[in-house]
C-alpha cells in the first residue's frame, strides 16, 4: 500500500521534471550550457555567459542557455557546451566572450561548429569525435561526478530527470538492515580520507540505543589544492542530499548537517537552494514521499580552519565551541553531536550512495580493485597538463592517471624576441607527486605503478587522503615541498595538543634552516625522530599525518636533503639562499636589454665588456631577468651552490661614478 | 551495579568499573602516571599527552587521562619509548616558552617544574625559541604571563565548569596560540570575576596572584602547612585551604570538589582568595591614646585598659547605662559578639547594644512582622535548583560574589530566565529582563508586579497588563519600551514553577520595609519551600549579619541611625571600611574606645583610646551562614604579630575591671555558651 504511494508520488515527479528538462536533445531546440562553478567563475565564465546571451540576442536567436556546474575539466575553463538541433551536442573550452560571440556566429550563421575550440562531442555521431575518445575521458569512470557539469544544480527537476532520488525511492522499500548489506556488498570506503568501512559506521550508529541521532555530511575541504567536494556541492547538490537522506533513514536521524566552509560562498548558495527546493517537493521534511520517514537539513558554515573538517571538531564547532578535536574514544557514532550518536560521512561518501542503489552492489563492486571497490575522484593540481578532477576506478595506477589522464608534465615555453622564430620548448622531467594534501606523502617515479587505493597508498608512507594530487616536475624541490607542507599543518594545528603544536614548529625550524643553507647532518636524524615521536603521540590525526610529507621526502629523496645541507646546494634550483642569478657571458648578446628593465631592483648592469651581469647583493632572486631574457639567447642561469659563482666583472661606469 | 572491567597495569590484575580511564584505574591502585593537562575536577581534556601509555590493541601511544579501560586491556605505563615521549613534550613546553624559573613567580609551586625534575630533564634537545609575549596586569589581583603558559586549557576549562564566567578561551591557532578573556580583551577590561579559580588550577606560572610575596614561596611545596578553614567574609562560608609557611600565607585556594561535591564546586570569589593578602592601613601592635593635642601616642595594655573602664565607668555612673553604647561589626565572630555583648551590658549595664549594619536586619525583621508568619529564608545554594532567579536592588557581584556566580551558570547552563529590578552593572549583559528604576524607587515595582502576577493568576486567560506601569515609569528614569520588560518579568514569573527571589541591600538599607513586603508576598505567592521556607535569599551586608541578629545584637531596637550619640560608645571593628556618616555621629560623644587591627583613620580626631586586635584570619571563632543554616568553626590560619592580644583576652581583662563576672570562665565555655544560643530554635525565622 505504502510502495504504491512513494513510487506513484515519485512517478509524478519525475514526470514533471521532465517537462522541463531539456536534455541533450535535439528536439528540445538550441541549448546552451555554460559551467559556472567556481572554477569557471574566477575563468570569468559569467563574461562568457553574458556575451552568449548578448550575441544571440543580437541575432535573434532562440535559446536556452542554462548554468551548469563544472565537469571538472578545470584546465579548459571557461567550457560551455552548445547543443544545436542537426548536431551533437558539443563541448568547448578555453573560451573568452570574444570567442563565445565568434563561436555563436560562425556555427549558427556558417554551419561552422569552430572546431579547433571543441574538446569533442558529447554523443557518439558521424561528424566530431567525442570527448571519450580522448585520453583524458576514456580511462575515466564518471559515476560521482556524472551529473557534474550536465545539469542545472539550481534546479531540481534536473536532477531528477536524470535518474534522481530514484535511490531513494529503492531505499524507502528496504529495510535499514539491507541498505546497509547493500553498501557492504558494494564495498564502499569512507571517501573522506580514513577510509573507513562505511556500512560499519553505519552499522554502529545504527545500533546505538540513545535518540535523537544526528547525520553530518562534512563538506569543509580543508586540504589546499583539493576541490572535488566543492565541485560536487556546487555541480550536483542533490546527490548528497539523496544520499543524505537514506543514511538518516538507515541509521535513524531525523536532522542532518551540512558543514560546509564560508570560503565555499557557491556552494552554500546552490546547497540552500538545492534544500529548498527539496523541501518544496516532499522529499525533505515530513512524511519524505508519503512515507513515514522524516527527515531535514540544516546547512552550517565553518570558518575555514582545516582542522574543522576532523569529525571531533567539526561536532565542536557545530555546537557553537571552538573547533578542536577531541579524543576518541567516544567515537562519535556512539557519542556525538550534542552528546547523541552521530553519523559523519564525506560528502563523496554520501553522494556514493544512491548511486549503489541504483546500480546495484554487484555492479559498484566489479569495478576498482580487492578491498578498494568503485571509483575515486582525485584532483590533479601542480605541473599537470590537464589539471582538474578526475574519477578512476580504484586501481587504476598514478602513472595513468598523471601521464595517460593528466597528460603529463607541461613542458615550458619560452619566447622568442625575433620576428618568426618559434618558442623554445623546454621539456621538464616528471620528479614526485604529492598525494594527500598535507598529511600525505611525496611519491618519486618508482612507485608510479602502484595502483590507488587506501591500503596501497599507505603502504607507500602517504595517504589517499581526499584526493588531492599535486605533481612536481624537475623544479620543485623535495626539501622545500615538505617544508611548504609542514607550514601548512604548524598553522593550522588547533594549539591544543603538545606534539602537534610545538612538534611542527620545530620541525618546520629545523626544515627551514635545510633549505637556507644553515642545516647540519643531525637535523635528518633529528627530523626523524621528531617525525616518529609526533606520529605515534599526537591526539588527532592532523598531528600523526603532519610528519608525512616530510619522512616520505626523507624516505625517496634523502641525497636532496644531503645536497642542501653539505653542499649547500638547492638541486631543483628553487631555494632562493641556495641559489644564485647568473647571465652566462657566452651567451649573452649585449645589445639586448631585455633583462635590464625586467629587473625590479636594477641589480642588472652593464659590464665594461658591455655584456650584461649581476649584482648579487642587489639581486632578490625573482627570476624576472630569467623570464625576460629572450630564447634565443637565454643566457640567464641559476647556480648552486652560490660559491660556484663565478667573479663578477668590473662595471662599465665605474672609474665614472666612484 | 557498574560492571566491572579487569585489566593489568604494569603486569598487576586490576580490576575497575567500566568507563573508568586508564589514569583513573592506575591511581586508584597506587600506581603513578604522570599527568599536566588534566585535573580531576575538571573535564577531560587529553591535550598535552605527558600521561601517555602504551595500551596494547592501541597502535600508537594512548592518552590514559582520557582512555577508557577495555576488558583484558594489558597497560604499560613506563618504558623506554613512553619516557622518551614524555620527556619530548616537556622539553617542547619548555622550549616552547620563555621557563626561566628562577625569575618566576610561581617558581617551588610549579607542577610544570617538579615534572621536569621527576623526569630528571636537565638539557634541551631541541632549540628553544620562543617569540616573547605581553604580560598582562591590568587586573590588580593576578597577572597573566603568557610566557609561562604551556596551553594545557586548565584555566579556561575552570572558568566554564567552576566558575561559570565563560571568559577565557583559546585564541588562534598554532604556535600563535595563546589563551584570551572574552574577544581578546586584556583582564582589566574583560568581564573576568577575578574569581581566580583559573589561576587555582593553572599548573604554571602563567596566572599568578599579584598579592602574594613571592619571595616567600621560593623553595618547595613541602614545607607549606596547610590549614583547613573557611572564608568568613560574607556569610557564604566557603570552605577554603590555607597554605601557610613560617607564619607567612602563600596562598589560599578553594577545595575544588567532583562533580556532586558542593554546588559552588568548590571555588571562592575575589574577596575570598585576595582581601587576606591585602594590608588595608597600619596595622596596630600596642595600644594608643590621644594626648590633648590630637596627636596619638603608644600606651601599654594595663594602661590603655584602665583608661577604658575608668571612662566608661564614670559614664555610667553620672548618666546611668543608656549613655553607654555598644557597636560591634558583624564580620566579628559569634564568640566576639558575645563577649562584646555581655561585657557591654554586664559591665557597663550598656542599654544599647548594636551592630554596624543593625539597620539592615531591623528592617528584614519590620517586613517579617508586617507579613505575620515565621518562615525561614531560602538556602542560597537553591539558587542552583531554580528555573527563574529574579534579583531585586541586589548586587551580588560586591555583597556575596559567589552567589553572581552561581546565577551566571544557572543561566548559561540551564537557561534560567534571570530578571533585574534595581542596578548591577555586573549582572547587567546576563539577561534582557533588566529595569533599573531610580534610587529607592524599586518598591514601586515590586507592588505592581505583585499585582499583576496577581491579576494574572485569577483570570487567566486575560491577557496581563493593568498596573499603571507607563505612570510608574515616568520620572523614575525608564523608557517606554521597559514596559515590555515589565510585562515579561510578570509572564515568566507566573509560569516559572521554582522561582527564587534575591533581595539585597537596596531593599534592606532604608528604614522602609515598604519593598520587602511585598517581595514576600511575591515570594509566598508561588508557595513554600519546604521546612516551611520562603523562596527568598535576603542579601546581608556582612560576613556574620545572621550570627549577630541571632545573638540579639541587631535585633534589638535600634539607635536611630540620623541621632547623634552622647555619652560612651565602644566599637569592636572588623576589617571593614567605615561608613563615611559614622565619624559624624560620633561627635558628641564624652568618650570613644575602638578596638580594631587597623589604625582607623576616619576616627583619628574622635576616637580616645584604640586597642588592637588580631585579624578574623588569627583568629579561633565560629560563624553562622547568610542564610542562618550553616554554623561553623575556623581556627586560626595565622599567629597574630606579637605583642597583640586575642579577643578574649582583651576583653576578659576589661570584665575584670569591673564587677561583671561572665558566666563562662574559659573559651571552652563561651563557645559552649554561643552554640546554646544558636541553637535556641531554628536560625533566622522571623
Ligand atoms: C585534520 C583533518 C582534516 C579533515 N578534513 C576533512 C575534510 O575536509 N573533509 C572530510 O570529509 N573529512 C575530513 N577529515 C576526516 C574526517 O575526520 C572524517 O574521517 C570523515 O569526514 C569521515 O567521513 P568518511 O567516512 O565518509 O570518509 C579530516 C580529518 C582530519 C584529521
Ligand atoms: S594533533 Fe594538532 S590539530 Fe590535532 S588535536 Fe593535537 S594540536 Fe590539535
Ligand atoms: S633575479 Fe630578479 S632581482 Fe635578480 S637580477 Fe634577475 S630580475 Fe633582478
Ligand atoms: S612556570 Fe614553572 S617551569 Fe615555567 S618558569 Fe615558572 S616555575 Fe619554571
Ligand atoms: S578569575 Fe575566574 S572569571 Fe576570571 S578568568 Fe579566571 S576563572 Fe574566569
Ligand atoms: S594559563 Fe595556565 S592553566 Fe591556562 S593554559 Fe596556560 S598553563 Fe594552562
Ligand atoms: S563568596 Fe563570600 S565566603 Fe565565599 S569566598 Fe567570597 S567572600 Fe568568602
Ligand atoms: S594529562 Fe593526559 S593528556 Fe594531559
Amino acid at each position: 500500500m505504502m510502495e504504491r504511494t512513494v513510487s506513484e508520488r515519485f512517478e509524478e515527479l519525475k514526470k514533471n521534471a521532465l517537462k522541463d528538462f531539456p536534455g541533450m536533445d535535439e528536439k528540445k531546440g538550441i541549448t546552451i550550457y555554460v559551467g559556472t562553478a567556481t572554477c569557471g567563475r574566477s575563468a570569468s565564465s559569467l563574461e562568457v555567459l553574458s556575451s552568449f546571451e548578448g550575441i544571440l540576442k543580437t541575432l535573434n536567436i532562440e535559446a536556452r542557455i542554462i548554468k551548469v556546474g563544472c565537469h571538472g575539466h578545470c584546465y579548459a575553463e571557461p567550457m560551455a557546451v552548445v547543443s544545436k538541433p542537426g548536431w551533437p551536442p558539443i563541448m568547448y573550452g578555453y573560451l573568452t566572450p570574444n570567442r563565445a560571440q565568434i563561436l555563436i556566429r560562425r556555427f549558427f550563421n556558417e554551419e561552422d561548429p569552430a572546431l579547433e575550440w571543441a574538446l569533442g562531442a558529447m554523443e557518439e555521431n558521424d561528424m566530431v569525435p567525442t570527448v571519450y575518445e580522448t585520453p583524458r575521458w576514456y580511462r575515466e569512470r564518471r559515476w560521482l561526478l556524472k551529473n557534474c557539469g550536465c545539469i542545472d544544480p539550481e534546479d531540481i527537476n534536473h536532477y531528477i530527470a536524470v535518474g534522481g532520488y530514484e535511490g531513494l525511492t529503492y531505499a524507502i522499500k528496504m529495510e535499514p538492515r539491507g541498505i546497509i548489506e547493500e553498501i557492504e556488498a558494494a564495498g564502499l570506503r569512507g571517501l573522506g580520507g580514513a577510509g573507513f568501512d562505511t556500512w560499519k559506521k553505519w552499522d554502529i550508529c545504527r545500533d546505538a540505543p540513545e535518540f535523537p541521532k544526528y547525520l553530518i555530511c562534512n563538506a569543509d575541504e580543508g586540504d589546499p589544492g583539493a576541490f572535488m567536494d566543492r565541485t560536487i556541492l556546487e555541480s550536483d547538490p542533490h546527490s548528497i542530499i539523496e544520499g543524505m537522506i537514506i543514511a538518516g533513514y538507515t541509521i535513524g536521524a531525523e536532522s542532518g548537517y551540512i558543514y560546509v566552509r564560508k570560503e565555499y560562498p557557491q556552494a552554500v548558495s546552490v546547497l540552500t537552494t538545492a534544500v529548498c527546493q527539496a523541501r518544496e517537493l516532499g522529499l525533505l521534511g515530513k512524511n519524505i514521499l508519503d512515507s513515514k520517514i522524516s527527515f531535514d537539513i540544516k546547512i552550517n558554515q565553518g570558518a575555514g580552519a582545516f582542522v574543522c573538517g576532523e569529525e571531533t571538531a567539526l561536532i565542536a564547532s557545530i555546537e557553537g565551541r571552538r573547533g578542536m578535536p577531541n579524543p576518541r574514544p567516544p567515537y562519535p557514532a556512539n557519542r556525538g553531536l550534542w552528546g547523541k550518536p552521530t553519523l559523519i560521512n564525506n560528502v563523496k561518501t554520501l553522494a556514493s550512495i544512491p548511486k549503489i542503489l541504483v546500480y546495484g552492489a554487484e555492479k559498484v563492486s566489479s569495478v576498482g580493485m580487492k578491498g578498494c571497490m568503485g571509483t575515486a575522484v582525485f584532483a590533479l593540481a601542480g605541473k599537470i597538463k590537464n589539471a582538474g578532477l578526475v574519477e578512476i576506478p580504484f586501481g587504476t595506477t598514478l602513472r595513468e592517471i598523471i601521464f595517460d589522464i593528466g597528460g603529463g608534465v607541461p613542458s615550458r615555453i619560452k619566447v622568442s624576441n625575433v620576428a618568426g622564430e618559434l618558442p623554445k620548448t623546454i621539456k621538464k622531467q616528471f620528479k614526485a607527486v604529492q598525494i594527500g594534501g598535507p598529511s600525505g606523502g611525496c611519491l618519486p617515479e618508482s612507485l608510479l605503478d602502484t595502483p590507488v587505493c587506501f591500503d596501497t597508498i599507505v603502504d607507500t608512507g602517504a595517504i589517499m587522503g581526499s584526493g588531492g594530487m599535486v605533481v612536481m616536475d624537475e623544479d620543485n624541490c623535495a626539501v622545500e615541498t615538505a617544508r611548504y607542507f609542514l607550514e601548512f599543518t604548524q598553522k593550522e594545528s588547533c594549539g591544543k595538543c603538545t606534539f602537534c603544536r610545538i612538534g611542527t614548529k620545530h620541525m618546520l625550524n629545523i626544515l627551514t634552516d635545510i633549505t637556507r643553507g644553515a642545516g647540519i647532518m643531525e637535523d635528518l636524524d633529528m627530523l626523524e625522530e621528531l617525525a616518529e615521536t609526533i606520529k605515534k603521540g599526537s591526539l588527532c590525526n592532523l598531528g600523526k599525518t603532519a610528519p608525512n610529507p616530510i619522512l616520505t621526502t626523507l624516505c625517496y629523496f634523502k641525497e636532496e636533503y644531503e645536497a642542501h645541507i653539505l653542499d649547500k646546494r638547492c638541486p631543483s634550483l628553487e631555494c632562493k639562499d641556495l641559489i644564485a642569478y647568473y647571465i652566462l657571458p657566452e651567451k649573452c648578446r649585449r645589445a639586448c636589454d631585455a633583462c635590464v628593465g625586467s629587473c625590479p631592483t636594477e641589480a642588472i648592469y652593464t659590464r665594461r665588456d658591455r655584456l650584461k651581469a649581476i649584482e648579487q647583493e642587489k639581486c632578490v632572486k625573482c627570476a624576472s631577468c630569467m623570464d625576460a631574457c629572450p630564447a634565443q639567447y637565454d643566457a640567464v642561469i641559476k647556480i648552486s651552490p652560490i660559491s660556484q659563482l663565478p667573479e663578477s666583472e668590473p662595471r662599465d661606469d665605474d672609474g665614472k661614478k666612484k | 551495579m557498574e560492571k566491572k572491567v579487569n585489566l593489568k597495569i604494569d603486569e598487576r590484575e586490576i580490576v575497575v568499573d567500566e568507563g573508568t580511564t586508564i589514569l583513573d584505574a592506575a591511581q586508584q591502585n597506587g600506581i603513578r602516571i604522570p599527568t599536566l593537562c588534566h585535573h580531576p575536577c575538571l573535564s577531560n581534556w587529553g591535550g598535552c599527552r605527558l600521561c601517555v601509555v602504551e595500551a596494547d590493541g592501541a597502535p600508537r601511544l594512548v592518552a590514559s587521562c582520557v582512555m577508557p579501560v577495555r576488558e583484558g586491556m594489558g597497560v604499560v605505563t613506563s618504558n623506554d619509548r613512553i619516557i622518551e615521549a614524555r620527556r619530548t613534550i616537556l622539553e617542547f613546553m619548555f622550549a616552547e616558552r620563555n621557563h626561566y624559573c628562577m625569575f618566576c613567580a610561581q617558581s617551588g609551586d610549579c607542577e610544570l617544574q617538579s615534572l621536569a625534575y621527576e623526569m630528571q630533564m636537565d638539557h634541551l634537545t631541541v632549540s628553544s625559541s620562543y617569540q616573547a609575549f605581553p604580560v598582562d596586569i591590568t587586573s590588580e589581583y593576578m597577572a597573566i604571563d603568557h610566557n609561562r603558559c604551556v596551553l594545557c586549557g586548565r584555566c579556561i576549562r575552570g572558568c566554564q565548569e567552576i566558575a561559570g564566567a565563560y571568559v577565557l578561551n583559546f585564541q588562534n591557532r598554532g604556535p600563535d596560540s595563546l589563551i584570551g578573556l572574552d574577544l581578546n580583551e586584556e583582564r582589566g577590561e574583560s568581564t573576568c570575576y577575578s574569581c581566580g579559580v583559573c589561576m587555582q588550577v593553572c599548573p604554571t606560572g602563567a596566572i599568578y596572584n599579584r598579592y602574594r610575596t613571592h619571595y616567600a614561596v621560593k623553595g618547595h611545596t613541602k614545607d607549606w602547612e596547610t590549614v583547613d578553614s573557611f572564608c568568613p567574609q560574607c556569610g557564604l562560608l566557603c570552605p577554603t585551604l590555607h597554605f601557610v609557611k613560617d607564619n607567612n600565607l602563600l596562598k589560599i585556594e578553594g577545595k575544588l570538589s567532583l562533580n556532586g561535591g558542593s554546588p559552588d564546586l568548590g571555588q571562592l570569589c575575589y574577596k575570598g582568595r585576595f582581601e587576606p593578602f591585602k594590608t588595608i592601613g597600619t596595622r596596630l601592635l600596642q595600644p594608643r591614646v590621644r594626648r590633648k593635642d590630637g596627636t596619638w601616642a603608644e600606651e601599654t595594655w594595663q594602661n590603655a585598659l584602665d583608661l577604658v573602664a575608668e571612662k566608661l565607668g564614670t559614664i555610667r555612673d553620672t548618666y546611668s547605662g543608656k549613655a553607654i553604647f555598644g557597636l560591634a561589626s558583624s564580620r566579628c565572630s559569634n564568640e566576639e559578639l558575645v563577649l562584646f555583648r555581655d561585657i557591654m551590658s554586664g559591665g557597663w549595664a550598656s542599654g544599647y547594644i548594636d551592630t554596624l549594619d543593625g539597620d539592615h536586619m531591623r528592617t528584614i525583621s519590620r517586613a517579617m512582622e508586617d507579613v505575620g508568619k515565621t518562615f525561614k529564608e531560602a538556602s542560597w545554594k537553591s539558587i542552583l535548583e531554580s528555573d527563574f532567579i529574579l534579583a531585586v536592588g541586589a548586587d551580588p557581584y560586591k555583597s556575596q560574589p559567589l552567589i553572581s556566580s552561581l546565577i551566571h551558570r544557572c543561566v548559561m547552563e540551564k537557561g534560567v530566565k534571570l530578571a533585574i529590578i534595581g542596578k548591577t552593572d555586573f549582572m547587567r549583559p546576563w539577561t534582557s529582563l533588566y529595569l533599573s528604576p531610580r534610587n529607592g524607587k524599586e518598591p514601586l515595582f515590586i507592588k505592581a508586579l505583585l499585582e499583576e502576577v496577581i491579576a494574572s493568576a485569577k483570570e487567566s486567560s486575560r491577557e496581563v497588563e493593568r498596573a499603571d506601569v507607563p505612570g510608574l515609569l515616568k520620572g523614575e528614569g525608564l523608557n517606554w519600551e521597559d514596559r515590555g520588560t515589565f510585562y515579561d518579568m510578570v509572564r515568566i514569573f507566573a509560569k516559572s514553577y521554582n522561582p527564587i527571589i534575591i533581595a539585597g541591600e537596596a531593599l534592606t538599607g532604608t528604614d522602609d520595609p515598604s519593598g520587602l513586603i511585598p517581595l514576600i508576598k511575591l515570594a509566598l505567592f508561588k508557595g513554600l519551600l519546604p521546612e516551611n521556607t520562603l523562596r527568598l535569599i535576603i542579601l546581608k551586608p556582612e560576613g556574620n549579619s545572621a550570627g549577630a541578629w541571632r545573638l540579639g545584637l541587631s535585633s534589638r531596637k535600634g539607635i536611630n541611625g540620623k541621632d547623634k550619640w552622647r555619652g560612651g560608645l565602644m566599637l569592636l571593628g572588623g576589617e571593614e571600611t567605615l561608613s563615611s556618616d559614622l565619624p559624624d555621629r560620633f561627635s558628641g560623644l564624652d568618650f570613644l574606645g575602638v578596638m580594631s587591627p587597623y589604625f582607623p583613620e576616619t576616627l583619628a580626631d574622635k576616637a580616645h583610646v584604640i586597642i588592637p586586635k588580631p585579624l578574623w584570619i588569627e583568629e579561633d571563632g565560629t560563624y553562622t551562614s547568610l542564610d542562618g543554616i550553616e554554623f561553623s568553626y575556623r581556627e586560626k590560619v595565622l599567629n597574630p604579630p606579637e605583642g597583640v592580644k586575642g579577643s578574649w583576652q582583651t576583653m576578659v581583662a576589661l570584665a575584670d575591671r569591673t564587677k561583671f563576672r561572665p558566666d563562662f570562665k574559659t573559651w571552652k565555655e563561651l563557645r559552649k555558651k554561643v552554640e546554646k544560643e544558636m541553637e535556641l530554635g531554628p536560625f533566622l525565622m522571623y
